[in-house]
Formats: structure tokens, C-alpha cells, sequence
């Protein structure tokens, strides 16, 4: 007897047919929803192939979540002052963080996270006073680490921590993709086309066997605006990965002044005159991200450095 | 402008890689690696050996490691008598139906060792056998060769090791090996305490071992002559105990050094049950051949320090041990990898000098007119030996997470008596993948 099995399945992801042939799979991970959208012919695929992405979000959100104990996060933010020993994915995605230290002149830095704790930019509340950012900022700077990828392994001084926030999003995004493009190649789909969206920071590829055939409909994507007079603008894209910097809910008002949520590593405030919000377009998810909050660290230069860059963008 | 324009190469270009490396699994920490080794003497033995290696690290810091091994010898072995200028004439002793001899070679054997590189030596006496109810010839002037001999062995093992506070780790194992006349079991337990943030780590290890040999044709009688054959039982077995001590010092990003002490004592059967020591009447003449008789303790000792070097990307390995028994056996081995890394191929050649001296109890023959002495041994694996290894390994990185080697390594050897001295070829492919 062939059945038809609705999503009766006990899942931690749902599935939805959105379209002929399109289907939607969702879930939360990364304190973010997320999306997969798969352009294939059989249910029974589309459903592995959402299995597939959450179980790779999952995976890395439990493996580099600083909200977890037992992770190497964890182990490297509570070792004392001693050498931590390191995955070779860890050591990976450290020479990556070190790569945008040294490409941001300082301004990326992944030891900065302390900072959260005098600047809360959800309650929208009062800012610090500059003798507390005077007692945090000893504790930040990725240049007072020691991190050895030739024997892989790192050696944070005491007080000191480390956050993937800002990289971790993306890079789960593009490797998601990577994983449905592994599991489409394995169950055999000859033609399918993806997009990954996990709050936002997007990635889609198509696959057709004709590259001059223009028969693939792109994704097409709409950027939230912050101003509601506005209308949405919607961007097409076949293949690639988009990210936005920025939050316009995210930021800090005080006597008549903003505050943007991105801070400067170096001064422990704010940068200045940052947009709400930047999007990008790249190659890939983690392209388009570093892209963005690399321009967005540059204060008011931002769109110069976009446009410097070739840079495909939509500032707010 | 041009800034901007190389920030945002050099970040596509970090993108790429951090990508593509990771198009590589980590979901899974399992590691695998096969390999297969070929070995052969000139004239003499030819070994095959197939391995299978399974490495996991869970989230936690453990480790498991498991390996199955399978060795498959064949060809002719010395069995320890001296050359003469007349026709020798062997029997070998053997169960009924027992078509074959079994024996190791001290060259197969001692190539094998360059794998563990902190507690063992060169020599090992222990695991070797023959039989077959069968006469062989050996013509003036040749090494006596037992002709026809194979063995095939089994060997699994499994370690695991687990972190119990953020300086201490515990491990276990065990591993078991079985030929057709040959078992051994063994377990171990070990404890690692790191300090100095990290950068010293001492390592105590204890070790036991069992092992129980069925020779064909039963125990020979010590100094039982070949034209009276007599056994004095069916089997015999053998205790070892084993610690180590271990330091490895991290001295810079750069440079580790090893130091390890270990020491062992084994009590029971260490007697070869199918070496044979040619017996000389007064004119010099062969009178006879008697099964040889080793002493039935032995307590050996070694040091070990081995330094491993990074420098302009590629990697230096030193290492040179020192090992000394209460047979008086003594032997020094020097060890030189460099490790040449270019892209995604590495060269890597490999040098290795080992001299030992003999057992106090070692012979080459024995003579009619002497009382007959304790313990004595005409095994050339016992005697002086100086052997020197060339070779050279080249690896490729297939990708994603894939790697691929090959090695070919020349082995050569020579002794006070003429069986010692022999020219042996090692090659080895290895694939290594991560899923």
C-alpha cells in the first residue's frame, strides 16, 4: 500500500509545499528562524534534504555557541590561562578571525564580545561611562592572544574571552548549503536549486547540467526596509550569498544621540555616523557578512569602501 | 581605492579557503587509515601486511583508537646453525599434517619497529616459530635456511583515553595477537598530567602482557640433539611488565622534545622453540645439531628523547634511543625524518642507523669437548648487528580530508655470523581519510 505521509512526522523542523515543486522546510537555530528552500520534484528528497541543513545548524550551534558548557567555546573561555588544544574546524575558523584582525586593522575582533556586558543594546538603556569601558578594554584584543595553528591550539590570558557571534551565522549559512549540495549529489537529484536563510544572512545555488541554459528561475529576495513609507526593494538571485550588517532594532538612543550596536574594539564606543543597516551581496554567505560589517566599521567611509571594493550593496 | 580593492581580495580569498577546507566532513571525528607493506629480503622472507586504523575524538576530548592488523610471511629463514664446507642435512619438527614452518625475520621485525618510537628496541627474540615434519639440505658454503616457512598473524587493538579534569587524562587498552602457534594478549592503563599551562606533559604507563606459545611438534628439550628429538611439554608462556615515564616539553611554537624512560621484566619461555646451534665434535666436525636454551628472565631498560622541529614550513624529527638488558644486549638507534612540504605534497626522507651488541649467551657453535653451558643461542638476532635503513616517503592531499603516500625504504644489515647479513626492500602505500 503507498501512502502519502503529510508531516505527521514527530520533526524538529516543518515542511510546507510553497510552490510547484518548491518546498519550504523551517526551524530555529542560532536564536534565529531558518529556512531552507528547495526547488526539486519528490517530497521525499526535499524532506532529507531538510533533515540534512538542521542537522548541520544544529551541529554548529552546539559546537561554537558561547551559550553552551560544553563546547570548545567554553573550554577555551574558561581555561585559566592555560593552552587549549583545538579541533581542526576551530583552528580553521581562528586563522579565518585572525585573517579579519589583521584585513580590519583591528577593528574585527572576536575578543571584543566583553563588551556586552556595559553596552546592552536590546533594552535600549543607558550607556556606560568611560571609566567602566576603561576597565574592559585590557581584556579585549585578539593581538594579546597566543594562537598557535601550526600545533593548533591557543592560549587566551585570564579575564580574556572569545565570541564566533560575528562569523558564525554566515559560515553555518554557506556550509548548510554545502551539506544539501552533498546530500542532493548522494540522493541523485539532477536538477535542484537551494536557498538557505537563516535570519536573514541568505545563500541559494541552482544546478543545471546546460551552463548557457537561462531557463532557471533566480531566487528572489526581499530587504527589509526600516522606514515603512518605503517599498521593500526585491533583489534577484540565481546563485550567491547576501548578508546585512546592522539592526535597525538594535542600537541605543541617548540625549538625542545614536549609538550603533557596532563597537569600535579600539575605543570601546561606538562607531560613528555607521548606517543602520548594510546589505551585500558576494559570493558567498560569509563573503557578503565580512563585507558588511567590515564597512559598517568604517563609520562614515562605509559606502566609500563598498564602492571602493566593487562591491554589491544596499545601504539603509 | 587600491586598498579596498586588495582588502577585499585578500578576504575572498580567506573565504575561499575557510569554505573549502570545510567542504571537508568534521559532523564526524572519524579518522581512518589503511595501509598496506610489503616486505622482502633478498633470497629470503616476503611479508605482506595489510592495517586498518580507526581514530575518533569525541566533543568531550576523548579518544578511541582501534587497528586490526594482518601479517602474511613467506620464504626461508635461518635457523641458527653455522655454515659448513660439507652437505647439511635438517629435520624440523612438526605436528602431524602441519605442512608448514613458521619463523620471523629479524630484518621484517625490526622495520616494524620504527613505528612505536618510545618503549621499544630493535631486538625482539620473542615471536618466531617453525615446524613441519619435513628434511631439508643445505649446500657447502650456504646459510642454512629453513626453506619453506609462513606465518600468518592476527593482531587487534584498542585504546581509548579520556580527559577526567582539564590536566589529568586516563587511558586503557588492550590488544590481542594470534598466530598459529603464538598468543598474546596484553593491557595497559595510563595516566597524563599536564602543567606549565599546557606546555609540559608527564605520562606514567603500565603495561602487561601475556603471551603463550604452542611450538609444532611440542617444546624441544633444552640442548636436545636434532638425531633425539625430545619435548618436554606442549606449551610454554611468558609475563612482561612494562612502565614508562614521560616527558614531552613544549619549547616554542616550533619545538617539542620527548624524553621517555621505560623498563620491563619478563619471566617464563623466551626461548626460541625452532632455533637450532650446530655441535662440534674435537676435529671440528659436525657432530650434531641441539635446540638452543635462553634464560628464562630478562630485564631490559631504555631511554628515548626525540625532538621535532618546525622551521620555514617544513618539519625535522630527531630521535635516538638507548637500550640495555641484563643479557648484556646493548643498542643505540639514531633516527633523521625531514619532512618537505611543498603545497599539497610533501617529500620526506628518512634515515636510520641501528647497531646492537650481542647477548652474552650468544654462540655460533657449540663444541662436544666443553661442558655444556647454561643458556646459549646461535640466533644472529642475538648477536652483533649493525643495520641502516634509506628511504623516502611522498604524500599527496587528495582533499577533502583525503591523503594519499607512498613509501620505499632500503634495509641493510650485517652481524658477526653470515645469516645476519642480508639487503631488504620496504614499500608501503597509506590512505588516510577523515569522514
Amino acid at each position: 500500500m503507498k501512502t502519502n505521509v503529510q508531516t505527521t512526522k514527530n520533526t524538529p523542523w516543518n515542511i510546507t509545499k510553497v510552490g510547484h515543486n518548491t518546498w519550504r522546510g523551517s526551524f530555529s537555530s542560532m536564536a534565529s528562524p531558518c529556512e531552507i528552500l528547495i526547488n526539486c520534484t519528490r517530497r521525499q528528497h526535499a524532506e532529507s534534504l531538510v533533515e540534512c541543513a538542521y542537522r548541520e545548524a544544529k551541529r554548529i550551534e552546539s559546537k561554537f555557541s558561547r551559550y553552551q558548557e560544553d563546547n570548545i567555546i567554553f573550554r577555551i573561555n574558561n581555561s585559566q590561562g592555560e593552552w587549549v588544544s583545538l579541533d581542526t574546524e576551530t583552528t580553521e575558523i581562528l586563522k579565518f578571525a585572525d585573517q579579519l584582525f589583521q584585513v580590519s586593522e583591528g577593528l574585527f575582533d572576536i575578543s571584543s564580545g566583553v563588551l556586552r556586558r556595559i553596552w546592552n543594546f536590546q533594552t535600549h538603556s543607558s550607556i556606560p561611562t568611560q571609566g567602566m569601558i576603561d576597565n574592559m578594554l585590557p581584556l579585549i584584543g585578539w593581538d594579546k592572544i597566543t594562537f598557535d595553528s601550526d600545533n593548533q591550539r591557543i592560549l587566551l590570558p585570564m579575564g580574556m574571552e572569545i565570541d564566533l557571534g560575528g562569523i558564525g551565522k554566515e559560515y553555518a549559512v554557506d556550509l548548510t548549503l554545502k551539506k544539501i549540495q552533498q546530500m542532493s549529489d548522494s540522493l541523485g537529484i539532477a536538477h535542484g536549486s537551494y536557498l538557505v536563510n537563516f535570519g536573514g544572512d541568505i545563500v541559494c545555488s541552482h544546478k543545471t547540467k546546460d551552463k548557457n541554459k537561462q531557463s532557471e528561475s533566480p531566487w528572489v529576495i526581499g530587504i527589509e526596509t526600516i522606514d515603512s513609507l518605503k517599498t521593500a526593494p526585491a533583489i534577484e538571485l540565481v546563485a550567491g550569498g547576501l548578508a546585512t550588517s546592522g539592526d535597525s532594532r538594535r542600537h541605543i538612543d541617548h540625549e538625542d544621540k545614536r549609538y550603533s550596536h557596532i563597537v569600535n574594539p579600539k575605543t570601546g564606543w561606538p562607531i560613528e555616523h555607521a548606517p543602520h543597516s548594510v546589505t551585500v551581496i558576494a559570493n558567498t554567505c560569509l563573503e557578503a557578512g565580512m563585507l558588511a560589517t567590515l564597512a559598517s566599521l568604517q563609520g562614515r567611509d562605509c559606502e566609500n569602501m563598498l564602492i571602493d571594493s566593487n562591491t554589491c550593496y544596499w545601504i539603509q | 581605492m587600491q586598498l579596498a580593492k586588495k582588502k577585499r581580495w585578500i578576504l575572498a580569498s580567506a573565504v575561499g579557503s575557510l569554505l573549502s577546507t570545510q567542504s571537508r566532513a568534521y559532523g564526524a571525528d572519524w579518522q581512518a587509515e589503511t595501509a598496506y607493506r610489503y616486505y622482502s629480503e633478498t633470497d629470503r622472507v616476503t611479508a605482506m601486511e595489510p592495517v586498518l586504523k580507526l581514530h575518533k575524538t569525541e566533543s568531550d576530548g576523548s579518544e578511541i583508537d582501534f587497528s586490526i592488523a594482518y601479517d602474511s610471511l613467506s620464504g626461508a629463514s635461518p635457523n641458527g646453525a653455522a655454515v659448513s664446507d660439507e652437505v647439511q642435512t635438517f629435520t624440523s619438527t612438526s605436528g602431524a599434517g602441519a605442512a608448514e614452518t613458521t619463523t620471523a625475520a629479524s630484518g621484517y621485525r625490526s622495520s616494524r619497529d620504527d613505528r612505536d618510537d618510545d618503549d621499544d628496541d630493535d631486538y625482539e627474540g620473542d615471536d618466531e616459530y617453525g615446524g613441519g615434519v619435513r628434511e631439508y639440505t643445505v649446500q657447502p658454503g650456504e646459510i642454512p635456511l629453513d626453506p619453506d616457512f609462513s606465518d600468518d598473524r592476527l593482531s587487534i587493538s584498542l585504546q581509548y583515553s579520556t580527559p577526567a579534569t582539564r590536566t589529568i587524562t586516563t587511558a586503557i587498552g588492550g590488544s590481542y595477537s594470534s598466530e598459529s602457534d603464538y598468543l598474546s594478549m596484553a593491557i595497559n592503563g595510563g595516566l597524563g598530567l599536564s602543567f606549565n599551562r599546557k606546555n609540559t606533559q608527564l605520562g606514567l604507563n603500565l603495561s602487561l602482557a601475556h603471551d603463550e606459545n604452542t611450538p609444532f611438534g611440542g617444546v624441544p628439550t633444552r640442548f636436545s640433539k636434532m638425531s633425539e628429538p625430545s619435548s618436554s611439554g606442549s606449551s610454554e608462556s611468558k609475563t612482561i611488565v612494562e612502565t614508562l615515564i614521560s616527558v614531552t616539553q613544549i619549547l616554542s611554537p616550533n619545538a617539542v622534545v620527548q624524553l621517555n624512560y621505560s623498563a620491563g621484566m619478563s619471566q617464563g619461555y623466551h626461548t626460541d622453540p625452532y632455533k637450532i646451534i650446530t655441535l662440534l665434535d674435537e676435529n671440528l666436525d659436525i657432530l650434531d645439531y641441539v635446540a638452543e636454551n635462553r634464560p628464562d628472565q630478562r630485564t631490559k631498560h631504555s631511554v628515548f628523547s626525540a625532538l621535532k622541529y618546525h622551521a620555514f614550513g617544513d618539519t625535522i624529527d630527531l630521535s635516538y634511543r638507548y637500550m640495555w638488558d641484563d643479557w648484556a644486549i646493548t643498542s643505540t638507534t639514531v633516527d633523521v625524518k625531514y619532512r618537505l612540504n611543498l603545497g599539497n605534497v610533501f617529500i620526506q626522507p628518512h634515515y636510520r642507523h641501528y647497531h646492537q651488541e650481542a647477548a652474552n649467551f650468544y654462540v655460533t657453535q657449540l663444541h662436544s669437548t666443553d661442558d655444556i653451558p647454561d643458556h646459549a643461542s646461535a640466533d644472529y638476532r642475538l648477536g652483533t648487528l649493525t643495520s641502516t635503513t634509506y628511504g623516502v616517503k611522498v604524500g599527496l592531499d587528495l582533499g577533502k580530508q583525503q591523503e594519499i603516500s607512498f613509501r620505499v625504504e632500503s634495509f641493510q644489515q650485517e652481524g658477526e655470523s653470515a645469516a645476519a647479513n642480508l639487503d631488504a626492500v620496504i614499500s608501503q602505500i597509506n590512505y588516510k581519510v577523515a569522514f
